[in-house]
């Protein structure tokens, strides 16, 4: 409650401690919904604590301060997705260039890309969604909290994720010894 | 059919586990300096009261159309435009030539477009390259006093060393000594950034005020009385033929210019924390740390250590320990004393802290953090016991914290070796 309260009064100390106690949460739920290769993580992150001290005014209790960054990190995430599609449109180019994911290691390396890959293809919404659940292992109702929306829309948009996924995963040769007859 | 076919759980799995790795390591090669650069950044960006972002969405459909508007304009406009030219003891300058003002003698530069710089006696410095609205000197070394003529869209800029102070129309003065990695940047009017190795993502400066910066040290800026320092405007005299800049002797002390009354509390409670310093230093730093109350040695301590004042800062937070031990504050600058000798790279010193924190009050409010930190510290330093220790009093308080695996990974390490 004291950090909370603290972030609402503009306290340097408590903007110093929410960094800290949060970032690897932060982290964590924008290469969940990005991706380890993404090149601009470290902006992102700044990005996300920025938007969350702008709006720490309306914070009430300490409990609620996770799911509120993952809420803030989701969005963040969403808008990242949403300007890239818009520039790769705008310029007709192929993917932007990645930064190699650190500890490259070869199969799962090979995979996780070609997963990433098969996510770029999905609308922004399913792929968050799809994202936060298959790959996080949020339940749904965490995922609904962080996208801010109901738990039957994220079934909906989970099971068109899933199938939309599912058929793209057999096409793809850097998965097809993970694939199995279901 | 694909319907039938799924991707198992292997890779996701394997992903996350990949992932997960990827998010520690980033994050412990980055504390502790990266999450302070984090947080105060984001309460620049944040805290500080803007109604620019109110009107953003009124601006933004206005931005779209104005920006096709200014292509179109910049390439019509720009067909025909010639690049500045200047003149060096009446002859036409080159660019990229070196130009030495002699002892005794300033070195003036008239540009096309009205502006001048004067070199001071002694100084060394190139124009390398001109445009059509501005151009890029370097200044090898010395003095250098510059009235930019303010067109709108004047593009100059001075390099000293690993510095760049841009300009768009100012009258300021730069020094470059190279011997000490020192620039001096004194502004008379308008506005300049200077970029540089110490100075984050650029820092502006505007008039009246005077940035002092290293190579290695810290930016330091001064506030000035601009009628102090700016020589009456030439009112009558043509632009296009300015009036030669003043000698270096005639140009006011800017060094020891008249500094803004407001105490450190208002300068620190604006977030202008380098100020906030100076003052504090004006108004006797240890005098302060003697005679302020708890929460204004807290205040005093924060400020320091938002100005990279990490000596001062030290201080102010040990006053309050020393003076108020038994202040709830006291327990606060107890841990910004372990975080400042953390960032200072004195891991002994730092666990001293956090363990005095912790240990001072029952359930105190940064337990998590100092206890994780004392994980940190002591899985780093090769101490095994110690990190062991440190990780069982982790897991025992906080058992689903977010540093549990990096315990639960230190104790499983510890058992292993045992």
């Amino acid at each position: 409650m004291r950090l909370v309260r603290g972030l609402r009064d503009h306290e340097p100390w408590a903007a110093a401690v929410l960094v800290d106690r949060y970032i690897v949460h932060v982290r964590r739920v924008l290469t969940r919904v990005l991706g380890a290769g993404e090149p601009d993580i470290d902006d992102l992150v700044q990005e996300v604590f920025a938007r969350a001290l702008a709006g720490a005014k309306r914070l009430s209790f300490a409990g609620a301060l996770s799911s509120w960054l993952t809420s803030i990190a989701v969005f963040t995430g969403r808008e990242t997705i949403r300007r890239r599609s818009r520039w790769r449109w705008l310029w007709f180019t192929a993917d932007p260039p990645e930064r190699p994911a650190p500890q490259p290691s070869a199969e799962v390396s090979d995979a996780a890309r070609a997963v990433y890959a098969l996510l770029d293809q999905l609308p922004v919404d399913e792929r968050i969604v799809f994202a936060l659940r298959a790959v996080d292992g949020m339940d749904v109702r965490e995922v609904a909290a962080a996208c801010k929306v109901s738990v039957p829309t994220v079934r909906r948009r989970l099971a068109r994720a899933e199938r939309r996924f599912h058929a793209l995963a057999a096409q793809c040769e850097s998965l097809s010894a993970w694939v199995r007859s279901s | 059919m694909n319907e039938d076919k799924r991707l198992s759980d292997e890779p996701l799995r394997a992903l996350v586990q990949e992932q997960d790795a990827f998010v520690q390591d980033a994050i412990l090669a980055q504390r502790p300096r990266a999450t302070d650069a984090i947080a105060e950044e984001a309460m620049r960006r944040s805290w500080k009261p803007s109604r620019r972002m109110r009107l953003v969405p009124i601006f933004a459909a206005a931005g779209v159309a104005a920006s096709v508007a200014f292509v179109v304009a910049f390439f019509v406009a720009r067909a025909g435009r010639k690049d500045l030219s200047f003149e060096v003891a009446g002859r036409t300058g080159q660019t990229g030539t070196s130009l030495t003002a002699q002892a005794g003698a300033p070195l003036p530069l008239r540009f096309s477009d009205g502006s001048v710089l004067v070199f001071q006696p002694g100084a060394q410095a190139r124009v390398a390259s001109l445009s059509d609205n501005g151009a890029e000197l370097l200044l090898d070394s010395g003095r250098l006093v510059a009235d930019v003529r303010h067109t709108g869209e004047a593009r100059w800029s001075v390099a000293a060393g690993p510095f760049r102070v841009r300009v768009t129309g100012t009258r300021f003065e730069a020094t470059w000594s190279p011997p000490d990695g020192a620039l001096t940047v004194a502004m008379f009017e308008g506005s300049v950034v200077v970029e540089g190795p110490t100075l984050g993502r650029g820092l502006t400066l505007r008039g009246g005020e005077s940035l002092e910066v290293g190579v290695a040290s810290p930016p330091v800026v001064t506030r000035t009385r601009p009628q102090t320092v700016v020589p009456a405007p030439q009112a009558s005299a043509p632009r296009a033929r300015p009036e030669p800049m003043p000698p270096a002797t005639a140009e006011p002390n800017i060094t020891a210019g008249f500094h803004a009354q407001a105490s450190w509390s208002e300068l620190a409670s604006n977030r202008r924390y380098a100020d906030a310093m100076v003052a504090a230093e004006r108004e006797g730093f240890s005098r302060l740390c003697r005679q302020l109350d708890a929460s204004s040695l807290l205040a005093l301590g924060d400020a320091a250590r938002y100005a990279s004042s990490p000596g001062r800062a030290r201080q102010a937070f040990e006053a309050l320990v020393r003076r108020f031990p038994r202040d709830q504050r006291s327990h606060d600058a107890l841990f910004a004393l372990g975080r400042l000798e953390s960032e200072a790279g004195a891991p002994a010193a730092a666990a001293k802290w956090f363990e005095r924190y912790l240990a001072t009050a029952r359930n105190p409010p940064l337990a998590e953090e100092a206890a994780g930190r004392l994980v940190e510290i002591y899985d780093q330093e090769g101490d095994a016991e110690a990190a062991a220790r440190a990780a069982r009093g982790y897991l025992e308080r906080h058992p689903d914290g977010p540093r549990a695996a990096r315990a639960r990974k230190v104790l499983a390490g510890h058992e292993v070796r045992r």
